[in-house]
């Protein structure tokens, strides 16, 4: 009584990528809603002392778009789940930032457009992960898309972003926030396909099958 | 680092996760628990009617009857002679 969804190139129709960008926008709402202004900074740097810059693309920002994105591929096959939820996230994460003033991550590298590039880099590797390992069993396939897809969006942060606004990487700092990214992005990975598991039965029933 | 420190945000930050792992997790198993009340409803045994069903599997008189009713329905009817004194084809 297990659900094996396999990935192919099969087109997705409007109410499936209706489905999915719902799913990204959600996903917003609650991220916003979960983590205000200033919190994950302070967490990452004044708690946890972890060094930066990155450490909140790597162990919160990015696992959470990656298990948005992983609910909404892992709900029916077809390809471009993954880039729809992502892109929606981080467009409704702006949207969010412009409407509610302060609550938006101090940086501000939410709302940019880099940052939607980045987002949308890391649903196109979600993607590509999805398809690379579709003989895999889900379990299998989720953590390595997500451990992927989070190792894709934290070097781009890195390459990027970080340079126009806190400056380059330093080099001691890359081996404990690669280990957590890679860490974070297949855990948040395994939970978006447990989530996905009743979701699917909701929302797509007639792909469950006994 | 990012930006100052704000522990007001933080301390909303734990409490909000916190409900919405506990809901989570309410959740979660809710559909577990429901999921099991399923299977092992589509798993119930069912009462058979048929006796030969019921007999051992394997058992002489089982053999027997299912050779019988299936393979020679003649069997087990006695043969007649007939008036003539030929059998019955």
């Amino acid at each position: 009584m297990v659900w094996y969804p396999r990935m192919n190139l099969d087109r997705i129709n409007i109410r499936e990528a209706m489905t999915c960008a719902v799913l990204g926008a959600g996903g917003a709402v609650v991220f916003q809603f979960v983590f205000p202004g200033g919190a994950i900074s302070t967490l990452m740097h004044q708690v946890l002392h972890l060094p930066g810059p990155g450490a909140g693309i790597a162990v919160i920002i990015g696992p959470f778009a990656i298990m948005i994105a992983t609910i909404a591929c892992f709900l029916k096959p077809g390809a471009g789940r993954a880039f729809i939820a992502s892109l929606t996230f981080v467009l409704m994460q702006i949207l969010l930032s412009k409407l509610l003033v302060g609550s938006s991550n101090s940086k501000g590298m939410l709302g940019s457009p880099l940052f939607i590039a980045a987002v949308s880099i890391m649903g196109l590797m979600m993607e590509l992960s999805l398809i690379l390992t579709r003989k895999l069993g889900p379990v299998w396939r989720s953590i390595i898309a997500g451990s992927s897809a989070n190792v894709a969006l934290l070097v781009f942060c890195w390459t990027v972003i970080f340079p126009r606004t806190n400056g380059w990487i330093q080099l001691g700092s890359i081996p404990i926030l690669m280990g957590l990214c890679l860490v974070f992005g297949l855990f948040f990975g395994y939970l978006g396909w447990l989530i996905s598991r009743p979701l699917s039965k909701v929302l797509a029933p007639q792909q469950y099958k006994e | 680092m990012c930006g100052p420190a704000d522990f007001d945000a933080l301390q909303t930050c734990i409490t909000r996760v916190a409900e919405l792992s506990a809901a989570g997790l309410g959740s979660y198993t809710l559909y577990g628990v429901t999921s099991l009340v399923h299977k092992l409803r589509q798993s119930s045994p069912t009462v058979l009617a048929d006796p030969l069903r019921s007999m051992p599997l394997g058992s002489d008189a089982s053999v027997l009857l299912v050779l019988e009713s299936t393979c020679h329905p003649e069997a087990l009817t006695p043969i007649q002679e007939a008036p003539g004194g030929s059998r019955p084809t």
